[in-house]
């Protein structure tokens, strides 16, 4: 079991953000985090972090209870793309995702010559490589988010986090961001998926690396994303499980064929849906306005 | 490192040299090393008498000039980095106004004088400037201590504190002593003998190494503190670290030449233009480049008058470089691109 959260409960201002949250999320498993503003989403990502403080409940990161990992061990299991960026604008991007590096280095220990491959290859997975020397204020919106993807990327953890990745991306972005995470999710070493080439070369994992117990990359079962999103598609689009959170408690935990009960959603977010399928039988929910 | 860091490194260290020989040569107001080597020349050992000279005043000047315009580079980069801020100074958090208020009151009740072999002056300025720091972190930490926003905001509060209490010596002090703190709080390179220089070289050392050794934790800080936690920063852990280094690098300073504006805020913003934001390359431009613009300010500052009307009046070097900075930072303002469409 990768992460477990165990009866969550966060306040904020006095008043409880999530509620009795409990949640199991197997080695290269991909859940999405649904529902509607405010029910908690960013804040269960957050404290499944170990990033916030928890008035009650634990989480547990590979049997261990985070608050006592470093951040540092953390942050070779879990690699996290925040909504938001509130830092300075004035880095390269190959300064911000060489950051992603930052928890495989000691302090004064210049980047290897595996650490900038990987840095290139996340730079390219991403397909932000012919922007490596740009900094990141003159870039869109959709290309800072590859970005910070590509960082997270580099951080080369078995487990990503995304908080509403495709947010203010446009159609050709989002469509690319699909892919990303899909070829993420993949068996490592997949033929098939070019992009994720890079994640084959695990000799420095297996070999450098001091991993925290039970903390490898899984060989079989691909790689574990938790993701959240507006777009119910998006779950669509990448399978696995959906979580939907209302309220701060989960309203259901299912497969993501969930989605597809149109009842449950208008339920969820307080407005009809209706279930289109395309000619080739693929699924998607729209609201219906 | 990048080839282009590299070359404006050599540029930086030959600007100090370059700096450093025209300073001693030229001296103040028309007192250079000819002056003193007419003087030690006749002497018997005429080299010797000549290093006595100059070490009595113009070495100390120079020296702790260099040193103080890498520390305040430094420092000015560190707490940048820290507020994800490009406009956040040494003395955002109050540092200055905690000095400035040690010393007045050192001025006011204790004149000059020595204590334990150290300036009094120097000495108060410098426990004001940690005590007041000290408040600043204690009351973010009460506040819950999670953001950099709230040490912001505890550091401008404390300095407008500091500041009233500085208002209230100044009205209570004896006029003799009053002009005595408004000039300290100048900022000036006079110091006598090597002794400042070595204590602020001591401290600027150890806190330079500390800073060097977190450069990546600066960097991922300055690019927004989740992304820091998320990548392995110990957030918390570092930020007080490098609150108290820079907080460290400041005071040592401005015990010792009062408060000296806006080289931390200069100097940071330029080597940012030439070498990128990211530390391991800007912390060793800054504290360059620093090394080398403060003592060009110092020789341009107190030769002014005596170049310009004849007189022998110096002008603080802390006015020059307000003039420098503040010219430069308006002329960023009205150049700059807005990032932002303004209503």
């Amino acid at each position: 079991m990768a992460i477990e959260a165990d009866r969550l409960t966060v306040m904020r201002l006095g008043r409880p953000v999530l509620r009795d949250v409990s949640l199991r999320i197997g080695d290269g498993e991909v859940v999405s985090v649904i529902g509607p503003n405010g029910a908690g989403k960013s804040t269960l990502m957050a404290a499944l972090l170990g990033l916030l403080p928890l008035a009650g409940g634990v989480v547990r990161l590979d049997g261990t209870p985070i608050d006592r990992l470093a951040r540092r061990q953390i942050a070779r299991r879990i690699a996290y793309v925040p909504q938001v960026h509130d830092g300075y604008l004035g880095f390269t991007v190959r300064e911000i995702i060489e950051g992603g590096r930052y928890a495989h280095l000691e302090p004064l220990e210049p980047l290897s010559a595996q650490d900038r491959e990987i840095v290139t290859s996340a730079a390219t997975a991403t397909g932000v490589d012919s922007l490596l020397e740009r900094t990141i204020d003159t870039l869109s919106g959709g290309e800072r988010q590859k970005v910070w993807i590509a960082a997270a990327l580099a951080q080369h953890t078995p487990i990503l986090f995304l908080d509403e990745p495709t947010n203010a991306l446009d159609p050709a972005h989002q469509a690319e961001l699909i892919r990303i995470i899909r070829a993420f999710t993949r068996t490592p070493g997949d033929a098939s998926t070019g992009a994720i080439g890079w994640f084959t070369g695990e000799s420095r994992v297996a070999g450098g690396f001091r991993e925290p117990a039970g903390g490898t990359q899984t060989a079989a079962g691909g790689n574990t994303l938790l993701v959240i999103s507006h777009d119910l598609n998006l779950p669509l689009a990448i399978g696995g499980r959906v979580l939907a959170l209302q309220g701060g408690s989960v309203a259901f935990d299912e497969p993501v064929e969930a989605l597809l009960d149109t009842c449950r959603l208008e339920a969820l977010f307080g407005t009809p849906f209706v279930l289109h399928r395309d000619p080739a039988g693929r699924a998607s929910v729209h609201l219906d306005v | 490192m990048s080839r282009r860091a590299g070359r404006l490194y050599v540029v930086l260290i030959l600007a100090c040299i370059l700096v450093a020989a025209v300073s001693l040569i030229v001296g103040t107001t028309g007192v250079g090393l000819s002056h003193y080597w007419s003087r030690a020349r006749t002497e018997s050992r005429p080299l010797l008498d000549l290093w006595a000279r100059m070490a009595g005043l113009p070495l100390p000047r120079l020296a702790m000039g260099m040193l103080a315009g890498a520390a305040l580079a430094t420092a000015g980069a560190i707490f940048q980095a820290l507020f994800r801020n490009p406009l956040a100074s040494p003395y955002t958090l109050g540092v200055s106004s905690g000095a400035s208020l040690g010393a007045a009151i050192a001025i006011m009740f204790a004149g000059g004088g020595l204590l334990y072999g150290l300036p009094v002056v120097s000495l108060f300025a410098f426990m004001g400037a940690l005590l007041c720091v000290t408040v600043v972190y204690a009351i973010a930490h009460l506040r819950g201590g999670q953001s950099s926003s709230t040490l912001l905001l505890a550091g401008i509060t404390i300095g407008f504190l500091c500041s009233a209490g500085i208002v209230l010596v100044l009205f209570l002090a004896q006029r003799q002593d009053m002009s005595v703190i408004l000039q300290w709080m100048m900022g000036s390179l006079e110091i006598l003998g090597f002794e400042p220089v070595l204590e602020a070289l001591a401290m600027a050392t150890l806190a330079g190494g500390a800073a060097m050794y977190l450069h990546r934790d600066l960097d991922l800080m300055m690019m927004g503190e989740v992304v820091a936690a998320s990548r392995g920063v110990d957030v918390r852990r570092s930020r007080r670290l490098l609150y108290f280094t820079a907080s460290l690098l400041t005071a040592g300073v401005v015990a010792h030449c009062g408060p000296i504006g806006f080289v931390g805020l200069l100097v940071p913003h330029a080597m940012r233009f030439f070498v990128g934001a990211g530390h391991q390359r800007l912390l060793p431009a800054c504290a360059l480049a620093g090394a080398a613009f403060l003592p060009l300010c110092d020789l341009l500052a107190r030769n002014a008058m005596y170049w310009l009307r004849g007189e022998f009046r110096q002008v603080p070097v802390g006015v020059l470089t307000n003039l420098v900075g503040g010219g430069f930072f308006l002329y960023l303002l009205l150049t700059r691109r807005q990032e932002r469409p303004t209503l």
